[in-house]
């Protein structure tokens, strides 16, 4: 447990062993910042339970509890029915669109 | 001084390879030599009637055969209760202190599959730590074996160290032709004979401290020698290897987004990712390596002492183009740059 935050530790994924930005909540911060810009290009979003869930919300209200990020593209396609795949053409220009 | 999980876990290696391709043959060579004789062996034959365990059992008794079946797809239920019994048994003293394990999967077996049973069970994975991959390549078989066998291709792929078998059984021009087959297919795989005594440095326990920057700095360096523009068309159109190059930091969340996305999305053609990652919170790189849809556990390295400071990603790909790769690196994650 984060002594400064009281954040239990999470679910092991490669993605939070990365480097250290301040507490765990802090993490979380910037870490859900980054899954927004890209979930936002398909009008998804994410938003943190507790310091140690997410929640994936869709654009018409649907809703699921991921623990974390490789199980979060999972439950992106399953809701979607399709993966979010950063190799196609229509994503990656409206990526671009979004950083000129 | 206090250990790190890094530095206290058992490293779990694996041989793996083809079938056929002198696999047991290689565990016996390096299980002759003195300093492995603190390794617990963990043999998976594919077939009624184990052999393998039997020919290695005269060298080295602390062997488990895993029953019949294949490692990756029915098995890793049995490579966890197997890697806890040892442990249970080494806690015990029923089994002398072993300081390694190597796993030898059957010729037809996916080592992203095998990595995932220590990364993804909590149990394992705060004992044991992923060791290296070790492949071996049948230098007779291997031309005709990488253009009708897909699994060839991600065995070698996902490879640390390559083992060339059998390469007396074959002429200079056959052997160069291997060697420019290895070069698309997995160009940062050490390269090794089998009957070479460098054979007996696989499976090296876990360095420490500055010796252990020290040798992954020297496995990095290799990174530098793969060209970023290949200069022919690979031997097989579907196998290309994509490096990335980037001189400013990354930031990390944006790379992690972007490459578990990727993963998700075409893990099974990525066959391997690997390199390092220049991240400006961090004093040193941060080292990368996966197979496939497993990622390792992120490696820091203290200094960047020795290497270019930039981020150094090589990624070998199966029917995707390795500049769209570049592209979404770009688009996704050196946004951040400015």
């Amino acid at each position: 447990m984060c002594g400064l935050c009281g954040i239990f530790g999470e679910r092991t994924h490669w993605s939070t062993q990365g480097v250290s930005r301040g507490t765990s909540r802090r993490q979380r911060f910037f870490r859900l910042q980054a899954i927004n810009r890209v979930l936002s290009l398909v009008h998804y979003s994410i938003r943190d339970f507790s310091g140690t869930d997410y929640v994936l919300c869709s654009p018409t209200g649907a809703q699921s509890m991921v623990r974390e990020m490789g199980q979060m593209w999972q439950d992106l396609e399953k809701m979607r029915g399709r993966p979010l795949d950063p190799l196609d053409e229509a994503t990656l220009q409206a990526m671009q669109g979004r950083n000129p | 001084m206090r250990m790190t999980h890094e530095e206290d876990a058992i490293p779990v290696g694996i041989l793996t390879g083809f079938l056929g391709s002198g696999k047991t043959t290689a565990l016996r060579r390096i299980l002759e030599a003195e300093a492995f004789g603190d390794s617990a062996v963990l043999i998976n034959e594919f077939g009624e009637v184990g052999l393998d365990h039997i020919l290695v059992g005269e060298i080295s008794p602390d062997v488990v055969l895993l029953n019949s079946g294949c490692l990756c797809c029915t098995l890793r239920g049995e490579l966890r209760d197997a890697l806890s019994s040892l442990l249970t048994r080494r806690i015990r003293k029923e089994v002398p202190p072993f300081k390694r394990v190597i796993v030898e999967t059957t010729g037809i077996a996916q080592p992203s599959l095998i990595l995932s049973t220590v990364f993804a069970d909590p149990q394992i994975r705060h004992h044991y730590t992923v060791g290296d991959v070790v492949t071996t390549v049948d230098a007779v078989h291997a031309p005709s074996q990488s253009r009708q066998e897909a699994v060839w291709l991600e065995q070698v792929a996902s490879a640390d160290d390559l083992l060339i078998t059998k390469a007396d059984c074959v002429g200079a021009s056959e052997l160069n032709e291997i060697n420019v087959l290895l070069d698309k297919a997995n160009p940062t795989a050490r390269r090794l004979d089998v009957h070479s005594n460098a054979v007996l440095e696989l499976f090296a326990l876990r360095q420490r401290g500055e010796e252990a920057e020290r040798a992954k700095r020297r496995r990095l360096t290799a990174l530098s020698m793969i060209p970023q523009q290949p200069h022919d068309k690979p031997h097989y159109t579907s196998v290309a290897t994509a490096r990335i190059v980037a001189t400013t930091p990354v930031d990390w969340e944006s790379f992690g987004v972007w490459l578990s996305m990727l993963l998700h999305a075409h893990g099974h053609n990525i066959l391997r990712v690997k390199g390092l990652l220049y991240i400006e919170e961090s004093d040193g790189p941060v080292v990368i390596q996966g197979v496939q849809h497993v990622i390792h556990p992120p490696e820091h390295l203290a200094s960047w002492e020795g290497l270019a400071r930039a981020t150094d990603l090589v990624f070998i790909l199966r029917g995707l183009d390795p500049d769209l790769i570049k592209r979404s690196f770009e688009v996704f994650v050196r946004r951040t740059d400015n």
